[in-house]
């Protein structure tokens, strides 16, 4: 017999590559229908739903579908990305698979981006596939509210972001010896650090009164979470302009920045999955993990975790009492025990799991003081005028969303009085025991800042409204909030409004249907009303009405006191349904 | 050739190959023979730059073979447990072997299985221990390797095939100049197999030479005396083990067989013959001196 070879060309990379993808070829094909079966299928069934109106209007507007479902179609591929994440890199996970994987003739970095990028390509067929249903959906001539730009913007940034992200659970892939291990893993990092976030947001607004973190730092503790929370920004930052009425989004925007750090983030995340795959032993296949540092981190999570259950089970959230602690150290020493006989399949390190379980506790104090110095430091503060753009105030009662672009000053008096009540108060704006009525006593206002610098500044109070209510009627009967008013009447495009209507008097409920003329007229005998008004209309409100056309989700609406009588009385004069009487 | 030059790999703190030294000369069937736990899965595992070392070098054909891809395109790994995609029958499995090591000959496949009882659609995952290992072994074939590493080979296969794999190693090693390193606890396949054994243990190289400079260094000596000579009469000796049964000593002496009868038969023996031990009796004498002091028993 002689042998033939074959030529010293071959590219066992490539080969290897072509064979990792067919084998998948099936799922990818599966996770295909079902991501067309949610985009644009979706969409198609609802057009067709809708069919009547598209044909008497010839429009259909996609833009609120537009946020849900380019969100929805990135987190499906992300779902499919790990899925074929777990199936490539399951070789890590066992030994007799493992022994031939790492034994055939290509480098370990030709082994790990081999696989990794076979389940990238996987994952990006349905999302690609699903974004150009969308593309062709935005094309329509009939369809509005979305610009095909937009939606390969959006495409783009899903892409990026679903690499980012799969490269980022590559980390956790190479770190574990087990699926389960690393299935553990993921989730506590992912689990773990945003709930760090809340708490310290919860302890932050309780420590440091008004002082508000924004949420969108609690996405930022997770690369998966923080991809989801992009994704409707995009179609948002072209839906809605930055000032000119109440439909003013004071939401984050995709910038130049933010792709700039996710390419950022991308390249880091690549290069730690690339050390740690280099550094990985072949023998830790079916070991709870392969690297010292993850069993500790993902130990400490589980033990912060416990802490928190059994300190809120037993005590409450606020970490203010000897109780709370004492709980919290139980629970985070119970939780490591029981992480460490996980890890190793039995309590063999029961030692070194209260270690980590004081470790944990140690975190969270550090944590709890941190706050605290953080809080104080800035719960007096106040922006200067000259360094603040755009100011959005957001009152429980009076407005939904106030928005200015100018004339600050009253903005930031009434913001001043409620940080200097708290000083001199420690008003802590808790529900008043004493008259048990917290919507009428107090009341709770937000002003987010948004300075030149593009910084943001969130304050939230809820204080008695005595201390406000001079400043408060000033910015009411402002320029700027009579004008907000006025123009989101104005902008409202169809001629019949509905909504909703309640008297708050005899806390009775309907339905109020009015025409834009009616609207219009409405907000001119309330805006009158609103400048000769003095501060017992925060007392002595009587109805509140919200308004919104047939083809848009914005509101209006309209809170309105017993003195306002004209505006009463032609309130009277309207179409309005009492439907149930609950009192 | 391969070398190992003060080999050590570790699992935690244990050392399963602590500073290991040995040369596998090549177109040779290497036997690696050892206790169990005594690191010859290990030991094969680093030479397929399957595990890194955490100190000393493994060195083939002149280069490391970890992370070095034209290497191990020359080395085929089988391990005692074989791996098979998942659903894949014998003819994806030879097409993705054909893909991967550059010396794959379709034809020796071919050859193969006419020669194995197989069929190439049906899947592997169906097919019983013995046949998956004849699988394994077939596509190992099929690489046309320099270097064919067996763990366990012999495991799971009926005796008729065992000696065509026999057959099939030899000719490989004839017509490729292949070399087979074999670990097993089957001394008996190895003995008839093997040109050179390597016997560890503990993780340590006990001795590595030539199968039959390894039996001509040891002999077992039987010998019959009137009255069995005091035990200081056999200093000289390096006795392995020894037995008596009445006036009956049967002894296991390494060293040169004309200096040990020449000693024994200084003794005045009623009789003294010497007869070859087996691979297996020498890997049991061999770790009996790693674990007994064998002069007591003379006592």
């Amino acid at each position: 017999m002689t042998l033939k070879t074959y030529s010293n060309k071959l590219n066992p990379a490539l080969n290897f590559f072509k064979t990792s993808l067919r084998k998948q070829s099936g799922f990818v094909l599966l996770s295909l229908v079902i991501s067309l079966l949610v985009c644009p299928g979706a969409i198609l069934k609802n057009m067709s739903d809708n069919s009547n109106n598209i044909a008497k209007d010839n429009t259909y507007e996609i833009q609120g579908l537009l946020d849900s479902f380019t969100t929805l179609i990135f987190v499906i591929s992300l779902a499919v990305m790990l899925l074929l994440l777990f199936v490539n890199f399951s070789f890590l996970y066992s030994k007799k698979s493992s022994d031939v994987f790492h034994s055939l003739p290509l480098t370990r970095n030709e082994l790990l981006l081999t696989r990794f990028s076979v389940s990238f390509i996987g994952a990006a067929i349905p999302l690609t596939a699903s974004f150009l249903g969308l593309v062709i959906i935005a094309a329509l001539p009939f369809v509005t509210g979305a610009a095909v730009f937009t939606v390969i913007k959006a495409y783009l940034l899903a892409l990026l972001q679903l690499l980012m992200c799969g490269i980022f659970m590559l980390i956790f892939i190479v770190s574990a010896g087990t699926i389960f291990d690393m299935i553990i893993s993921l989730a506590a990092v992912n689990i773990g650090f945003p709930v760090l976030a809340l708490i310290i947001r919860n302890w932050l607004s309780t420590l440091a009164e008004g002082v508000e973190m924004s949420e969108k730092y609690v996405f930022y503790t997770s690369p998966l979470l923080y991809s989801a929370y992009n994704m409707p920004l995009v179609t948002r930052d072209e839906t809605y302009n930055v000032i000119g009425g109440s439909s003013v989004y004071f939401t984050d925007k995709i910038t130049v920045f933010s792709i700039i750090v996710l390419l950022f983030l991308t390249v880091l995340f690549g290069y730690i999955a690339i050390a740690l795959f280099r550094r990985r032993k072949s023998e830790t296949a079916g070991e709870a993990y392969s690297f010292k540092f993850m069993p500790i981190l993902i130990t400490i999570l589980i033990s912060i975790g416990g802490g928190l259950v059994v300190s809120a089970l037993f005590e409450g959230v606020h970490p203010n009492s000897i109780g709370y602690w004492t709980f919290f150290c139980i629970g985070a020493l119970i939780a490591s025990v029981a992480a460490g006989a996980i890890m190793t399949r039995g309590f063999k390190c029961i030692k070194a799991s209260l270690i980590k379980g004081s470790i944990a506790v140690g975190v969270m104090a550090v944590m709890c003081l941190s706050t605290l110095f953080i809080g104080n430091s800035i719960v007096d503060f106040v922006p200067d005028e000259n360094r603040i753009k755009y100011i959005k105030v957001r009152d429980a009662d009076y407005s939904e969303d106030l928005i200015l672009d100018k004339s600050f000053t009253e903005v930031l008096k009434l913001h001043q009085s409620a940080v200097n009540v708290i000083n001199s108060t420690g008003d802590r704006g808790e529900f008043d025991e004493y008259t048990g009525d917290f919507g009428m006593a107090l009341r709770r206002f937000e002003i987010t800042y948004v300075l030149k610098s593009g910084r943001k500044v969130m304050r939230t109070y809820h204080l008695y409204r005595d201390i406000y209510n001079e400043p408060l009627l000033k910015l009411m009967q402002s320029e700027n909030y009579i004008n907000t008013q006025t123009s989101e009447c104005n902008e409202v495009e169809d001629n019949l409004l509905s909504g909703d209507y309640v008297d708050t008097t005899d806390q009775r409920y309907g339905n109020i249907t009015v025409t834009k003329e009616e609207l219009l007229k409405l907000n001119e005998i309330y805006i009158e009303e609103l400048k000769a008004a003095d501060t017992t209309v925060f007392y002595d409100r009587c109805a509140r009405i919200t308004l919104h056309g047939k083809t848009t989700t914005k509101y209006v609406k309209f809170t309105i006191p017993k003195s306002f009588t004209k505006t009463t009385d032609y309130l009277s004069t309207l179409n309005i349904v009492i439907e149930e009487q609950t009192k | 050739m391969i070398k190992a030059v003060d080999l050590t790999k570790k699992f935690g703190s244990y050392a399963a190959l602590d500073n290991v030294n040995f040369e596998i000369k090549d177109g040779s069937i290497y036997g690696l023979v050892g206790s169990n736990g005594s690191g010859k899965s290990t030991l094969l595992r680093v030479i397929a730059g399957v595990y890194f070392t955490d100190g000393g070098n493994i060195i083939v054909d002149g280069m490391s073979t970890w992370n070095n891809p034209e290497l191990k395109s020359k080395i085929f790994f089988l391990a005692d447990t074989p791996y098979f995609f998942k659903g894949a029958n014998l003819k994806e499995m030879a097409d993705f072997y054909e893909g991967m090591y550059p010396n794959f000959s379709r034809e020796r496949y071919d050859y193969l299985t006419s020669v194995f009882p197989l069929s190439a659609t049906d899947k592997i995952d169906n097919m019983s221990k013995g046949m998956q290992r004849q699988a394994a072994l077939m596509l190992a074939l099929s690489t046309c390797p320099k270097y064919l590493l067996l763990d366990e080979a012999f495991d799971g296969l009926d005796p008729v095939i065992r000696g065509v794999l026999k057959s099939l190693l030899l000719d490989g090693i004839e017509k490729t100049g292949m070399t087979a390193i074999i670990a097993s606890h089957n001394l008996r396949e190895l003995e008839d197999l093997c040109d050179h054994v390597g016997l560890l243990h503990k993780g340590n190289v006990v001795f590595s030479d030539n199968l039959e400079t390894l039996r001509g260094g040891i002999h077992k000596v039987q010998a019959a005396f009137k009255t069995l000579p005091p035990e200081i009469k056999f200093d000289g000796l390096n006795i392995l083990k020894a037995e008596k049964t009445g006036s009956l000593v049967s002894m296991v002496i390494r060293g040169d067989e004309e200096e040990i009868m020449e000693k024994i038969n200084s003794l005045n023996p009623i009789f003294a013959e010497t007869v070859e031990p087996t691979l297996e009796e020498i890997f049991i004498y061999e770790l009996e001196v790693e674990g007994y002091d064998i002069k007591n028993i003379l006592k």
